[in-house]
């Protein structure tokens, strides 16, 4: 990546990041984002009772709808999201528009 | 224009005495009229200029939200015109004394006013809204920001 400010060309995700929380989700003026998660407990040793933790199931941006604002990257809490430069993610069907958790997170890395 | 330009508060039985009074002193051009409505109060404002220099004025006039109305200036200020029209039809803010006011958008008569914000908006209403389940499934928030419980009862 550049020193530059990256363009506002793609969204990226880092999944282990993230802890569902919602806020972007929440925040977002075009509704674009949807979250789905579970709760899992989980127990450590020493620990009285178990902890429950968020588990981040899926993560869906529509770029069809996405106006990139970049309002869910400044809201998060976690740093789970950030602007990559990279723009080539046309679709040829409005489905293809939809980047799941899988292709949101390829950003993280491969986002020149 | 980078300058910022204060905001002088005038009654509406002043409105026009106070747009001519600016236009005396210089800014006699109408850059821009508008209304805001802050849900709490109306008001309906007015930009004038002064084209030879970088002066300008800004008047603003609270109105009664319930039943908006205001002296038009179109008869010193011709370039109001189609301004006037824009707030009429947004915000429902009726410009006395003026010849006419044709709507540029809307259909006449449905009574809309969309820019008011006790205008509906349907499409959110009707949206799910992604944010409204929390990681535990339970609802924390039940209406999206913007949405009031009065539009959605008659769902």
């Amino acid at each position: 990546m550049s020193d530059s400010t990256p363009q506002r060309n793609v969204i990226a995700l880092l999944p282990e990041a993230c802890t569902s929380c919602m806020v972007c989700v929440r925040e977002c003026p075009s509704w674009c984002i949807s979250v789905e998660s579970h709760v899992e407990e989980v127990s450590e040793e020493g620990a009285r009772r178990p902890r429950t933790v968020n588990v981040l199931d899926e993560f869906t941006i529509d770029y069809g709808l996405c106006m990139y604002c970049g309002i869910c990257i400044e809201t998060c809490p976690f740093d789970a999201l950030a602007w990559r430069d990279s723009f080539d993610y046309p679709s040829g069907d409005r489905q293809g528009l939809r980047q799941d958790a899988v292709d949101l997170s390829r950003w993280w890395t491969t986002g020149s | 224009m980078t300058q910022t330009t204060a905001i002088i508060d005038i009654a509406a039985d002043e409105w026009v005495a106070a747009c001519t009074a600016s236009a005396a002193r210089g800014c006699d051009v109408v850059d821009w009229l508008t209304a805001v409505d802050t849900a709490e109060s109306l008001f309906v404002l007015v930009h004038l200029v002064d084209p030879g220099s970088s002066r300008s004025e800004m008047l603003r006039c609270e109105l009664n939200s319930e039943r908006p109305e205001i002296a038009s200036i179109t008869s010193w200020f011709p370039g109001a015109d189609w301004h006037e029209r824009e707030t009429h039809e947004m915000f429902g803010i009726d410009f006395l004394g003026r010849s006419q006011t044709n709507a540029l958008l809307i259909r006449a008569g449905d009574g809309l006013s969309p820019l008011r914000k006790t205008a509906p908006l349907d499409a959110r209403v009707r949206t799910p809204w992604p944010g409204q389940e929390s990681a535990t499934g339970r609802r924390r928030q039940k209406l999206p920001p913007g949405v009031r419980a009065e539009w959605t009862r008659d769902e």
